[in-house]
């Protein structure tokens, strides 16, 4: 798998609020890449949104506009992210963000692209792109705090650059030690 | 230098060769100032002496993980000779193939010292001299794809891995409620093309297609790629990582 050089490289990112986009976009320029709209990128972002209900009192329209479509919405982004690496072509790097609890109906929909991303990193490695996923954490954190936009951007560089350069279907919790509990 | 790490002090055991080596390297470029430990005498004069060629800072120790006197000497040589302590890379480990029927006690008691017994006292007395310097720190562990998932023949390899990762968790929560806190994760990398798998294997190129085609980016693993993954770890990119498993195995574990 050859990545191209950092001073050439783009990306793409889809979704997330307007202070995680412009987190990302600090780390990224930090790194050498370049946010662009559309078109040809080495690096493909996707932010994971969703509008989830309880799980008892979900309507039928609930799930299907809720989980559903958000997972519909991740399936056709990787689709984009992935055509969008191969046009540039010499690989890159998907980088999934989960949000950030199993709360509601959001834990289908953050197992539902875990493993997503892990069925991407199978078929797309032999061609050299890379699919990874950053699962955030709520609230404060045995760490003593919230997980901030500024820590999910230093995982989405990381996991989208040549310092992740092995590192394919894997799972980059940032939870302040929640889940070690 | 882009010094992600400028002038904090890290100990990396086992840094005579492998990933230890290559480590050692990375957080030397990153700026750190780089305790280097291990038996082998002539790799430890060798890997300082590369260091500091580079520009870096380092010294070599020698250490038997498992001897809590030693874990002494390595803690005090380097806050006199490098300054106080950062962090700490638990990497130095064993490697036992064999079926489960021909492991004996004394193979599963010896990877058993360094692979565990090792990373507790890092960790333990690791966690003391980071309080000492007062400004917070990390720990990793090197793991393994193998403290996630069995593989025939390292029962006992397996097992110590494993208890790595609890080891990890439970240390990282206690870390984290030290003032200031001290981060602890493990790293589990999948077959990296070090000593401790030609020893076993034989280094043997069609060895290493055989296992970059049975990896999904169809590469072997490089210990330079678990030097970048631990100097994550380390670094503030990480600030707000703790406990976790950071697997970096070319794929190897996502199916």
């Amino acid at each position: 798998m050859v990545e191209t050089a950092r001073a050439s490289r783009t990306a793409v990112v889809h979704g997330g609020g307007r202070e995680l986009r412009a987190a990302v976009r600090e780390a990224f320029v930090a790194d050498g890449v370049e946010i662009v709209k559309d078109g040809a990128s080495n690096v493909f972002v996707h932010v994971a949104d969703a509008d989830a209900t309880s799980v008892a009192g979900s309507s039928p329209d609930d799930v299907a506009q809720g989980l559903g479509a958000s997972l519909t919405a991740a399936f056709l982004n990787l689709q984009s992210g992935v055509a969008a690496i191969r046009s540039r072509g010499g690989g890159g790097a998907v980088v999934f963000v989960a949000p950030a609890s199993n709360a509601r109906a959001f834990g289908p929909l953050r197992q539902g692209l875990r493993l997503l991303a892990k069925s991407a990193a199978l078929e797309l490695g032999p061609e050299g792109i890379r699919v990874n996923i950053i699962l955030p954490g709520e609230g404060e954190a045995p760490l003593g705090r919230a997980c901030s936009p500024a820590d999910i951007a230093a995982a989405v560089a990381f996991a989208a650059g040549d310092r992740s350069h092995f590192m394919t279907g894997a799972d980059i919790v940032i939870d302040g030690g929640r889940m070690a509990l | 230098m882009n010094g992600r790490l400028r002038d904090r002090v890290v100990i990396v055991t086992g840094a005579t060769k492998g990933i230890g080596r290559e480590t050692a390297k990375s957080l030397a470029a990153e700026g750190a100032r780089v305790a280097c430990t291990g038996r082998d005498r002539e790799g430890g004069a060798s890997i300082v002496a590369e260091i500091m060629a580079n520009g870096g800072q380092a010294i070599f120790i020698p250490h038997d993980v498992a001897k809590a006197v030693d874990w002494e000497v390595v803690i005090s040589r380097a806050e006199e000779e490098l300054g106080g302590i950062y962090g700490v890379v638990n990497n130095a480990g064993g490697f036992v193939v064999k079926p489960l029927a021909e492991t004996t006690e004394a193979d599963f008691q010896s990877l058993f010292d360094v692979n565990v017994l090792g990373a507790f006292l890092g960790v333990k007395l690791g966690f003391e001299a980071i309080a000492r310097t007062g400004g917070g720190g990390a720990v990793v562990m090197v793991s393994s794809l193998m403290g996630q998932v069995g593989f025939p023949g390292a029962t006992a390899y397996c097992a110590t891995k494993g208890a790595v990762t609890g080891l990890t968790k439970t240390a990282a929560i206690e870390g984290a409620a030290m003032t200031p806190p001290v981060r602890v994760n493990s790293l589990h990398p999948g077959v990296i093309w070090t000593p401790m798998i030609t020893s076993q294997f034989g280094d043997d190129q069609a060895l290493a297609n055989a296992f970059a085609a049975d990896t999904p980016l169809r590469m072997i693993g490089l210990p330079r790629y678990m030097a970048d993954a631990i100097v994550f770890l380390l670094s503030d990119d990480s600030a707000h990582i703790t406990g976790i498993e950071l697997t970096v195995d070319g794929g190897r574990g996502a199916d």
